[in-house]
């Protein structure tokens, strides 16, 4: 969609290691650099460190060894991690909506707690994101009462309220209806038209080739390959990437 | 029994299920104890008495003024109409401010005994206040002064016949208490003639009051009270015993056991080790120790010491240190139920309001407690009975709440059974309110597409 690789990096990834316990070695050794107005898309069996590796770009995972800078921030060293943080918009496969409060409240709460907005400037903020994602009637409903998809654009809503410089979503669409997967995408690329900066992982394939401009492919915590989507469909260089995609495109 | 039978008592006892299968559940209780509680207090005068003792009313109860009735002779005069068979009565004294004049010149006694030292002379015609009572039992029957301690234009006290003034002006100032008057069996007939006191055999005042127990009026002082007042009610249902001492300390002591429960229940889901282990410590300790043996520390060991430690300026003992021992015993039960509370909230919650920028302290404020308050509001409300029960134990420390009043009725009556009862009638009567008002919260808070039940 953009320009390829240019300038410093947004997020840099430099020799990652993660391990949970003793036993799992989640990363190893992951090293990836990502630049302003661009969107990876990172795919890969399950179990090869695709969520771990996001996880560890807001720090919701501590990383073992490596670095992580996000903004020129180093994010094991922030003296804030919450305002690094307040920078990067996280989307998650449970939607992870708050359920004890409504649509708008949602959406301000982290404005009024954090960014410290009015009631004013958080709400219109709000209604604006609202209206972006296609569903404002639904502001005073709870999560409850809303379909998965509308749950998922409500929490990429609520991620946008806080402005973020960048957008990380954790395999967005892969608790949804198939009925349901389309809206959201379809938020998704409006936002990759933006500009946004993006990191996103899903095997969306459709979202791939209208989207990405690079594909990472992860296996066993490493990273296997750094492609294009043409190249990726076309010609993928290795072994076990042209395993992986023969299972998943029938 | 043959077949028909069989099935058509079948049915009917499948429709007295039915039935009671509708019904919800709190009103089977208040169905049973209204029935019981009605029997009872309709029926018997002792559960009246030893309600009102137990409760210790806030209310009907302003003290005017203290008044010996020490030496004042009373005559019971039997209306013919009414005899005064063996039984018990309902009583109370009317108490009235009296101005009455003098018929004829009298001597003034200093003891209301016409054999007792001349004080001086009243001339005729002055008029002097006294106050002037009368037992109103049933209809028909008085018991009144036939002496008055009077006090004079001039200032001066004293004793006078009752039957020397003329021209009484009555204003009423109150009543006493109510009290039980119990004519014992085989006592002599009661028309006959008048009945004096206060040596009377024939009658028997019984009564809560401790400056009333034993024959009246010897030694007595009867309180005057005012009728019901709503500043004074409130102002005294602060210092009243009984109910209302249960229920302050229950209030305080939750309150106390909420705040410790949820630093501590924080502090258990903490990763910090060092305030793991103090949390776990308090947990584990208190849990292990019977609330009894908790409640007397606080009364008997920490109260004191605190009294002495500092020149008696930090008094802890009676209510406080009550509090203070229902509180910390609970805070340790409750920390257990706001740790399960927080844990039960996916960790997504934590993440998701992080990854929004805010801090720990800030997700558990505005997103974590929120929903964790709606999982531990039920346990809460357990537990929050339990303490209202528990908070008798308090009465080791020597503090007059409902149980400790009923044990001293019962010592005061030797009534046992019907004390007793009454005692566990309030706490009844005030967890199954209390258990309709969780459900009320419970039903208030619940959030839209989550089940109630």
């Amino acid at each position: 969609m953009n320009a390829s690789a240019s300038g410093t990096p947004i997020i840099s990834l430099t020799d990652v290691h993660k391990h949970f316990g003793s036993t799992v070695h989640a990363l190893r050794g992951v090293s990836l650099d990502i630049y302003p107005r661009e969107v990876v898309v990172v795919i890969g069996p399950s179990g090869s460190g695709k969520s771990t590796m996001l996880r560890c770009i807001n720090h919701l995972e501590r990383v073992d060894h490596g670095t992580v800078v996000v903004n020129g921030i180093p994010v094991d060293k922030a003296k804030n991690i919450n305002r690094v943080r307040a920078e990067v918009g996280m989307v998650f496969q449970l939607f992870n909506l708050f359920p004890h409060l409504t649509v708008l409240d949602n959406l301000m709460m982290a404005q009024r707690v954090v960014r410290r907005r009015s009631a004013q400037e958080a709400e219109s903020v709000a209604m604006d994101l609202l209206r972006k994602v296609g569903i404002p009637e639904k502001v005073d409903a709870y999560p409850s009462q809303l379909s998965g998809g509308q749950q998922q654009r409500v929490a990429i809503a609520r991620a946008l309220a806080m402005q973020p410089k960048i957008m990380l979503f954790d395999e967005p669409t892969s608790a949804l209806d198939p009925e349901m997967i389309k809206e959201v995408l379809d938020v998704m690329l409006d936002l990759a038209k933006e500009g946004m900066t993006m990191v996103v992982v899903s095997h969306e394939m459709g979202f791939v080739r209208a989207a990405a401009d690079r594909v990472v492919f992860m296996d066993t915590g490493k990273i296997i390959e750094t492609t294009t989507p043409q190249e990726l469909f076309t010609a993928p260089k290795h072994e076990r990437t042209k395993r992986f995609l023969s299972q998943i495109l029938h | 029994m043959s077949e028909p039978q069989i099935k058509s008592r079948k049915a009917a006892t499948e429709k007295v299920y039915t039935i009671l299968r509708e019904l919800p559940w709190w009103a089977v209780i208040i169905a049973i104890v209204g029935v019981v509680v009605a029997f009872s207090v309709l029926t018997d005068v002792r559960y009246q008495d030893a309600m009102y003792f137990v409760f210790d009313l806030p209310w009907d109860r302003q003290l005017l003024g203290e008044r010996p009735v020490q030496g004042d002779t009373w005559t019971y005069t039997p209306d013919p109409q009414v005899s005064l068979s063996p039984g018990l009565y309902r009583i109370y004294a009317e108490f009235n401010a009296a101005t009455g004049e003098v018929k004829d010149e009298t001597d003034l006694f200093s003891e209301p005994n016409a054999k007792s030292a001349v004080l001086g002379k009243v001339p005729a015609a002055e008029r002097v206040t006294y106050l002037k009572w009368h037992i109103i039992p049933k209809s028909g029957m008085t018991l009144q002064q036939t002496w008055v301690n009077v006090r004079a234009a001039d200032g001066r006290e004293g004793w006078l016949q009752d039957k020397s003034l003329a021209g009484q002006t009555l204003e009423k100032v109150g009543q006493s208490d109510f009290y039980l008057l119990e004519v014992a069996e085989g006592a002599k007939p009661v028309a006959a003639e008048p009945i004096t006191g206060p040596t009377t055999e024939m009658v028997r005042l019984e009564t809560t009051l401790p400056e009333l127990s034993g024959p009246v009026p010897a030694g007595a002082v009867v309180r005057i009270v005012n009728k019901y007042d709503l500043k004074q009610t409130l102002k005294r249902a602060w210092t009243s015993k009984g109910v209302m001492l249960t229920l302050r300390a229950t209030l305080m002591g939750f309150g106390l056991a909420l705040i410790l429960g949820l630093i501590a229940g924080l502090m258990l889901v903490s990763r910090n080790p060092i305030t793991l282990a103090i949390s776990k410590l308090y947990v584990e300790v208190v849990r292990g120790i019977p609330l009894l043996v908790i409640i007397l520390y606080a009364g008997f060991v920490v109260s004191p010491y605190l009294r002495e430690a500092t020149d008696g300026k930090l008094d802890l003992s009676g209510l406080p240190g009550a509090v203070i021992g229902l509180g910390f015993g609970y805070g340790a039960y409750l920390a257990e139920v706001f740790r399960g509370g927080i844990q039960s909230i996916h960790h997504g919650q934590m993440e998701a309001a992080r990854s929004l920028g805010m801090s720990y302290f800030q997700a558990m404020r505005h997103i974590i407690l929120p929903q964790a308050f709606r999982v531990v509001l039920p346990p809460l409300g357990n537990d929050f009975m339990a303490m209202l029960k528990d908070s008798s134990l308090i009465s080791v420390i020597a503090l007059p709440e409902i149980l400790q009043q009923g044990r001293l009725w019962v010592s005061r009556t030797f009534r046992a059974f019907e004390g007793y009862n009454t005692v566990a009638l309030f706490y009844l009567v005030m967890t199954l309110l209390l258990s309709l008002l969780v459900r009320y919260i419970e039903r208030k808070t619940s959030l839209p597409g989550h089940s109630e039940d």
